[in-house]
């Protein structure tokens, strides 16, 4: 069960989502993957688009406008 | 913690730092559309200012705006000669800046976002300029 | 009976950075930022009291569209890129919202004799060649107008670039609309709906037509999921 970062630090709208979604598709079944975004739109479409998924989705704020996502591979 | 201060705690995050959900802020844009429209005579407009902004900058360089066909239109002109803190569009549009940002400092979350390439410029360069262009064409 | 699973941030081991225990509030800022606005409004009343309004439209717009990561230009990309239409749908739900009001406004006005309030602009093809270059524009520049503006106000450097450009692609279009005017404009038609179709058939219309578009967008977005 691996641990993958994807930082989209800086990237503007809708680069964060697009990134994810390549990621996820390359992670095996059972991965996390640890998206790192400060784009007030990413911390509501990246979830909104795993969640639709079935993907498990948690977020977590690390500072100030600067976000973790954390989306669980989970088939 | 009390019951009070339990539920108070709650709507405080929630006026003030979460996300509120797509459809409860499309029933306020609604709302504050209607609330322009009857104080204006229009709907909710963004980009005729601009025309304006560009306009005052363009006189600074010697242009002569107001023998341009859009200052013809009676109410562009009375705009571009009243100058910008004369003119309601105007200032409705440096509102939008100052309400996000007092959006973001609110829920504690502002933060500058600095250019990361120089694909982000040229797209900020060319996606602004197509926009100015194509909401002139489009009548805005 | 499972067992609830313990959260996805607990059982990640790589991620170095902790949310800091001294976390900056801002909200001290941000007081200090409405303090400044009511100010500035106060300010504007002096000048003429409807600019005061203006600017409180205006924050509230701001604020409003920032909260609610409203984004217009994510509306009509979105089901394409993403196949997502919750945005659109929201955008149609202001439309209707926005539809309900202003048909009250502009049929009490045409019942009371008085002329009707309302942008009614001509349409043709440089509706659409405007439209077309309108899109590709917000797409790649990452906002449209009004998201543009905001996230001016949010500090996204990029966005101020293209607010500048902005403006002058305004200019630039405003000083070339007399040639698209005389050669293009000038035989299109500018359609106000209640002349051509009467006012009870073009309210309910638009708005049963909206709320096709909105069901539509429903069975768009979650066509594919089981």
């Amino acid at each position: 069960m691996a641990e993958v970062h994807l930082d989209c630090l800086g990237e503007a709208c809708p680069v964060p989502l697009i990134k994810t979604q390549n990621k996820l598709n390359q992670l095996n079944v059972g991965d996390i993957l640890i998206v790192e975004i400060d784009h007030s739109c990413a911390m509501k479409n990246v979830p909104e688009w795993a969640r639709k998924e079935g993907y498990p989705v948690e977020i977590e704020e690390i500072e100030e406008g600067h976000w973790y996502i954390y989306i669980e591979k989970n088939k | 913690m009390s019951k009070y201060k339990e539920e108070s705690e709650k709507l405080k995050k929630a006026l003030l730092k979460d996300a509120f959900p797509y459809w409860l802020g499309a029933i306020f844009l609604g709302l504050l559309n209607i609330v322009i429209f009857i104080l204006t005579g229009h709907g909710w407009g963004v980009t005729t200012p601009f025309v304006h902004w560009g306009a005052w900058v363009a006189k600074i360089f010697g242009a002569h705006p107001e023998t341009w066909a859009f200052y013809q239109n009676e109410a562009n002109a009375k705009a571009l000669a009243g100058g910008f803190l004369n003119d309601g569009g105007s200032i409705q549009n440096l509102g939008i800046i100052f309400g996000a940002l007092l959006a973001v400092l609110l829920a504690s979350q502002f933060r500058i976002k600095k250019i990361k390439s120089g694909k982000q410029v040229v797209a900020a360069i060319l996606g602004g300029l197509m926009m100015g262009y194509g909401a002139r064409l489009s009548y805005g | 009976m499972e067992q609830p699973q313990a959260s996805l941030k607990s059982r990640v081991h790589t991620v170095t950075a902790k949310p800091s225990v001294k976390k900056k509030n801002q909200l001290g800022y941000g007081i200090a930022l409405l303090a400044a606005i009511i100010l500035f409004g106060v300010f504007l009343s002096n000048i003429k009291a409807p600019l005061a309004i203006r600017w409180m439209l205006g924050i509230a717009l701001g604020f409003v569209l920032q909260r609610s990561r409203f984004c217009f230009t994510a509306a009509t990309r979105d089901p394409f890129l993403t196949g997502s239409t919750s945005l659109l749908r929201a955008v149609l739900i202001a439309i209707m919202i926005a539809t309900v009001g202003f048909a009250a406004i502009q049929y009490n006005a045409f019942s009371a004799g008085k002329p009707v309030p309302g942008n009614i602009s001509p349409v043709g093809i440089h509706t659409i060649i405007g439209g077309i270059i309108f899109g590709i524009g917000a797409v790649i520049a990452g906002g449209c107008a009004s998201g543009t503006l905001m996230r001016v106000g949010e500090a996204y450097i990029m966005n101020m670039i293209a607010l500048v450009f902005f403006i002058a692609g305004s200019a630039l279009g405003a000083y070339h609309f007399g040639w698209w005017k005389a050669n293009v404009i000038k035989n299109a038609p500018s359609i106000f709906l209640p002349n051509v179709l009467g006012w009870p058939l073009a309210f309910f219309g638009q708005l049963v037509l909206l709320f096709a578009l909105y069901w539509l967008a429903l069975w768009w977005d979650y066509r594919k999921a089981e």
